[in-house]
């Protein structure tokens, strides 16, 4: 029972990992920063949201 | 077609097959939600929406479940505790290697700590709640690791147990 819950739990974080990059490669920042970003490597979101003051 | 493949017959799968997918899921957005904290404000709030949704799923299941296991919110018991504790004041300690009163109750932790974490963050998608959503957070991690380490205890033991009494000759006694 502990080998089929280890398994599933790693396919549960391999699909969301693949479900996450998914939405971020189409609806957030493109492929390259989404990898990143699922990596803890992100460069944050100041200019997420088209907030740019200083324009 | 007929053939000599011998065919399965699918199946649905269990309640206790759909829990445990459902578990999968959840530590799969729990870890992402955790790695895309600092720098993926996009990735962080999928992962996170989606623990929440995960979170009202179970607790709409629980709910519509009652007391009928796998379901059921992962309660312990009293004779469960007094059970347990019983073998230990005898001087059985092998109560550790089956399933203790701890791992529903860590399982019980986990859930309460998951659904205060993801609200607020729901929360600080509004108002300026980040600082407690972080803490939660971080907090929560520490929750994770408690229940990791419940659960694969008695796994472990149970493990290194039968490898020992493989390795020994026979005849020779451990000390206990």
């Amino acid at each position: 029972m502990f080998r089929k819950t280890l398994t599933l739990v790693l396919l549960g974080v391999l699909f969301m990992g693949t479900a996450t990059l998914t939405y971020g490669t189409f609806f957030d920042k493109g492929f390259g920063a989404s990898v990143a970003g699922i990596m803890g490597m992100g460069e944050g979101d100041d200019d997420d949201e088209g907030e740019h003051d200083d324009d | 077609m007929r053939g000599s493949m011998t065919m399965t017959k699918p199946r649905w799968p269990k309640p206790f097959e759909l829990l445990l997918v459902w578990h999968g899921l959840l530590v799969g957005s729990y870890t992402i939600a955790y790695l895309t904290a600092e720098g993926a404000h996009g990735l962080h709030q999928f992962a996170g929406y989606s623990a929440l949704g995960l979170l009202a799923v179970r607790l709409t299941a629980a709910l519509i479940a009652g007391e009928r296991p796998p379901w059921a919110l992962p309660l312990p018991k009293a004779s469960m505790w007094k059970n347990f504790g019983g073998k230990l004041a005898h001087g059985h300690f092998s109560a550790l290697l089956g399933r203790t009163p701890f791992a529903p109750l860590s399982g019980l932790v986990i859930l309460a700590t998951l659904v205060l974490v993801t609200l607020s963050g729901l929360a600080a998608d509004w108002w300026e709640w980040e600082d407690l959503h972080e803490s939660l957070a971080e907090g929560s991690l520490a929750v994770v690791l408690i229940h990791i380490g419940i659960v694969s205890f008695a796994p472990l033991l149970k493990k290194l147990g039968e490898s020992r009494t493989g390795t020994e000759p026979d005849g020779l006694t451990r000390n206990a």
